[in-house]
């Protein structure tokens, strides 16, 4: 393959450029058996004939099934050469300099010529060397390395057994480099985590103490985060919830509006993710009400504080730890549920990751729970799997209302109905 | 130096657009364009600008691939290490770097007067300009693009298909 700017031996002419454009005219030519030659059908194409001959080529192509198909590829080849070409242009500028680089290659050519040798003609060069010194430059090369020598043995014995852990793993051999120094870098460079902080300021003698605090550090945030899967197994089979219902609505954030009737008791939502984990069922579905009313009458306030509590904000909500959690409600067929304009959720309500309990739908199910996410379109997305069954739960804002369809698949067997997202407190709402 | 002016504004940027795609380096393409403006300068006025900027800015080119081999060697290695090492001021994705990167492979597999002929017409000039440029007859100019033109699709195609897998045998891009 050529290389980049290469040339071939037969393409090694110098041009001598005229400075006139020729003047002679360009005429069609023909094929023997009567067609336009491929050279005029690319001058035609590039409308580089004059009107008469353009005129003259137009008339035959039109006649001429061959030289219409060998235009229409013509065509293509104009059209793909011309992206392969622009395609050349995906080069990079400011890249490196010019000058540089030619400096630079001069440089590294008259290294590779001083380095043609081979590598035991330079080795044997070196031995030459060392034996070749004169003794003054062996005695100060002998001190050199005795005074080293006994610099790293003496820092190595203030070093504690946890010190060389601690270096062990942080790690590249350059770490051995003075650590004090280290320290002030550190301590000077407010980028630095409290963590990171912590172990560079400790003493040398402190170091595996601090890291086995921050490693327990972490343990205990752990063990306070409840895991998705311990905020599932938590949520199962809450009390007093119809089964009995056909079409779901989506229990969305409590309000401060007066809940409408319902045919379902109330659901809930809004709770911290930690405490639905550690509550049992029972106590759960109470705490649910209570806060489900506590929620109503707080409205957006008790959004806010659940909001701070988790110190989630609206659109900073860690996707890993649900700030919400939703319920999906069993409710009666085609439900007409409307939500007043009052009840309109704002948009930050859904935004982050939420818990959807769904309890009693299709038919007789346990309760699942789904992680919600707000996804790129602004959807609220959710699936859920309960043994072979697998619910999927879309919304969209629409017209101020967040609608959307459920899929159920029981056995391949698909089923879509419509949902509505409805806040707690609408639930209440007969259909 | 008006005119001088005049054909800067007018021409540079084609120009450097037509060396950067026959050299694959941008900055080096500036380099020439450079040049060849201080040729024109000495030169005096031609009757045809563009062709005669564009034929000596060819020979520029000839010119600098002739340099020593060895060198350029280098050159290419430590323009690819000095690339590793910095950004580009314009990030370019990967895949158009990878389009561009076989684009060049199609494109220095055409015969030098095709490539030539071909990034010419691309810049703009007529059929009378790159005859002029390249010391060819006016009515040569449309077999050596249309030659130039199926010899480019035809090898970018295979150096496609060898990238996706599918190529039968190896893809012959030498001219």
């Amino acid at each position: 393959m050529e290389q980049e700017g290469s040339v071939s031996a037969h393409d090694d002419e110098m041009i001598t450029p005229r400075d006139h454009a020729t003047n002679d005219e360009l005429s069609p030519a023909w094929t023997t058996d009567g067609h336009i030659d491929d050279g005029t059908i690319e001058g035609w194409l590039d409308t580089a004939f004059s009107d008469e001959h353009a005129t003259e080529i137009a008339s035959h192509v039109g006649a001429c099934a061959p030289c219409q198909a060998r235009v229409a590829h013509a065509r293509g080849f104009i059209a793909g050469a011309s992206r392969v070409v622009r395609a050349l242009d995906a080069v990079p500028a400011g890249v490196v300099s010019h000058d540089e680089t030619v400096r630079a290659a001069s440089r590294i050519i008259a290294a590779a010529d001083a380095t043609r040798t081979s590598g035991v003609a330079v080795a044997s060069r070196r031995t030459r060397v060392w034996y070749t010194q004169a003794p003054a430059r062996m005695a100060a090369a002998l001190l050199v390395m005795v005074a080293g020598g006994s610099f790293m043995l003496a820092r190595r014995s203030d070093r504690s057994v946890g010190e060389v852990i601690a270096l062990s793993d942080s790690a590249p051999p350059v770490a051995t480099r003075s650590r004090d120094a280290e320290a002030v870098v550190d301590e000077a460079t407010p980028s630095k985590t409290p963590s990171d902080k912590a172990r560079s300021t400790v003493m040398p003698g402190q170091k595996k103490d601090a890291r086995a605090m921050e490693t327990k550090e972490r343990r205990d945030v752990a063990l306070v985060q409840p895991t998705t899967a311990d905020a599932a197994s938590s949520t199962e089979k809450p009390q007093g919830v119809v089964s009995s219902l056909a079409v779901p609505v989506v229990a969305a954030a409590p309000t401060a509006v007066a809940a409408p009737a319902a045919p379902a008791p109330a659901t809930v939502s809004n709770m911290p993710l930690n405490m639905v984990a550690k509550s049992s069922a029972a106590t759960e579905q109470r705490q649910r009400r209570e806060n489900a009313s506590a929620a109503n009458r707080l409205g957006e306030g008790a959004v806010g504080a659940a909001r701070s509590a988790s110190g989630l904000g609206a659109r900073e909500a860690d996707e890993s730890v649900p700030s919400r959690c939703w319920m999906v409600q069993a409710a009666p067929t085609a439900s007409a549920y409307r939500l007043p304009s009052a009840l309109r959720l704002p948009e930050t309500d859904v935004i982050g990751s939420h818990l959807v309990q769904w309890v009693g739908w299709p038919v007789d199910t346990s309760s699942t729970t789904v992680r919600m996410q707000v996804d790129a379109d602004g959807r609220l997305v959710g699936e859920s799997m309960n043994g072979a069954q697998r619910l999927e739960l879309i919304v969209r804002r629409t017209a101020g209302e967040w609608q959307g369809t459920v899929t159920n698949t029981v056995d391949g067997k698909r089923a879509t109905q419509r949902v509505q997202l409805k806040s707690a407190s609408e639930t209440m709402c007969k259909p | 130096m008006e005119d001088l002016d005049r054909l800067f504004r007018t021409y540079h940027a084609p120009l450097v657009r037509y060396l950067t795609r026959r050299l694959g380096d941008r900055d080096l393409a500036e380099e020439l364009a450079q040049e060849t403006f201080v040729r024109a300068m000495r030169h005096g006025p031609v009757a045809s600008e563009r062709s005669w900027l564009f034929a000596v800015a060819t020979n520029l080119v000839r010119d600098e691939a002739r340099r020593d081999s060895r060198q350029r060697r280098h050159l290419e290695l430590l323009r690819a290490e000095q690339v590793e090492q910095f950004e580009a001021p314009e990030p370019t994705s990967l895949e158009r770097l990878q389009e561009a990167a076989m684009a060049r492979r199609a494109v220095n597999a055409l015969a030098e007067k095709d490539r030539v002929a071909l990034l010419m017409k691309e810049e703009g000039l007529d059929y009378h300009e790159i005859a002029a440029a390249l010391g060819l007859s006016v009515g040569s100019v449309g077999t050596t693009l249309s030659r130039a033109r199926r010899r480019l699709v035809e090898v970018y195609e295979a150096l496609q298909r060898e990238q996706d897998g599918n190529g039968t045998g190896g893809v012959r891009v030498g001219s």
